[in-house]
């Protein structure tokens, strides 16, 4: 249905004392100049609360996360609570793997990484090659095990255990600030 | 490689849960935790790991009698297996282009192909 049409309807109706309740997620009102106008032209008699639409930024569901992580039982429900969250999961076992995925030209927009991981590399020296390789790549790391984390590291840190959702927040945040 | 397959079942409807080796495999399965509800086990029977894949074959036939075990060859064969799983299974709630499996089979073999020649299998 198209909202704009019906609000031209409502306000050509002049006269009426019938209050009409209007509810529009705000992108459809900051975004739409003809409804923006058409709402402008109408007494605004008051708002009732806000809530948060996570749909005001769609563009970071539907991206692709690459998920390096050694441990099975740790990687399986956190992978899958992120494709449940609209993600594209791929997941590695270690940073070799995911090397090679990203060689194989395999799209990745974020890469979460553990950092003690069997291989030639730990996640700390992945983070450097892919910041120097593929430099679009949002990464953010996480480890429990007291590993050594470089003080200058400019890539956000998780201390394990964490939440699977405190992780879809933390991709989503971060997809949302590139 | 198996990551394309596991995205191809994925789309076609299934929930697919992707592992590196047998070992992870044994591990996913013997979780009492958080136990998965497996219906089917598609493996490569040169998978890497501990145990061979005849041998995770055997345990799982053994011990979790509901779930089928297919073992593949190559990673055509469990394409093949694959497409046919989407072709005979889920009821899918959106149109689902059958076009794009066979797209998808076709771009894994050139993979495969171009991996071989590359030497980096």
């Amino acid at each position: 249905m198209d909202a704009s049409r019906n609000l031209e309807c409502v306000s050509s109706k002049t006269g009426t004392s019938v209050p009409v309740v209007l509810i529009l997620p705000i992108a459809t009102l900051c975004g739409n100049p003809p409804i923006r106008q058409i709402v402008e032209n109408l007494e605004v008699i008051g708002t009732i609360g806000w809530a948060t639409v996570p749909e005001l930024n769609p563009e970071p569901l539907g991206a692709h996360v690459l998920f390096v992580e050694d441990e099975v039982l740790i990687r399986t429900p956190i992978a899958q609570t992120l494709r449940d969250a609209g993600f594209a999961v791929i997941e590695a076992a270690n940073a070799d793997e995911a090397w090679s995925y990203l060689e194989a030209g395999g799209p990745v927009d974020l890469v979460f990484s553990d950092i003690q991981m069997p291989g030639s590399m730990d996640g700390v020296e992945f983070a450097r090659k892919v910041r120097e390789k593929y430099a679009r790549i949002v990464i953010a790391l996480s480890s429990g095990k007291g590993a050594f984390l470089p003080t200058d590291s400019q890539h956000p840190f998780v201390s394990k255990p964490y939440r699977a959702a405190d992780v879809v927040a933390l991709v989503i945040s971060l997809l949302q600030q590139r | 490689m198996r990551h394309p397959l596991a995205e191809y079942l994925r789309e076609c409807g299934y929930s697919a849960v992707q592992v590196s080796n047998t070992d992870e495999a044994r591990k996913l399965l013997a979780d009492c935790h958080r136990p998965l509800a497996i219906d089917l086990v598609l493996a490569d029977v040169n998978a890497p790991g501990g145990e061979s894949a005849l041998a995770l074959a055997t345990w799982i036939r053994a011990s979790h009698s509901g779930v089928q075990v297919i073992l593949e060859g190559t990673v055509e064969d469990a394409a093949e297996r694959a497409h046919e799983l989407c072709e005979n299974g889920r009821a899918l709630s959106k149109p689902y282009d059958h076009q794009l499996p066979l797209d998808r089979i076709r771009r894994l073999r050139a993979a495969r192909d171009q991996a071989e020649r590359d030497g980096s299998v």
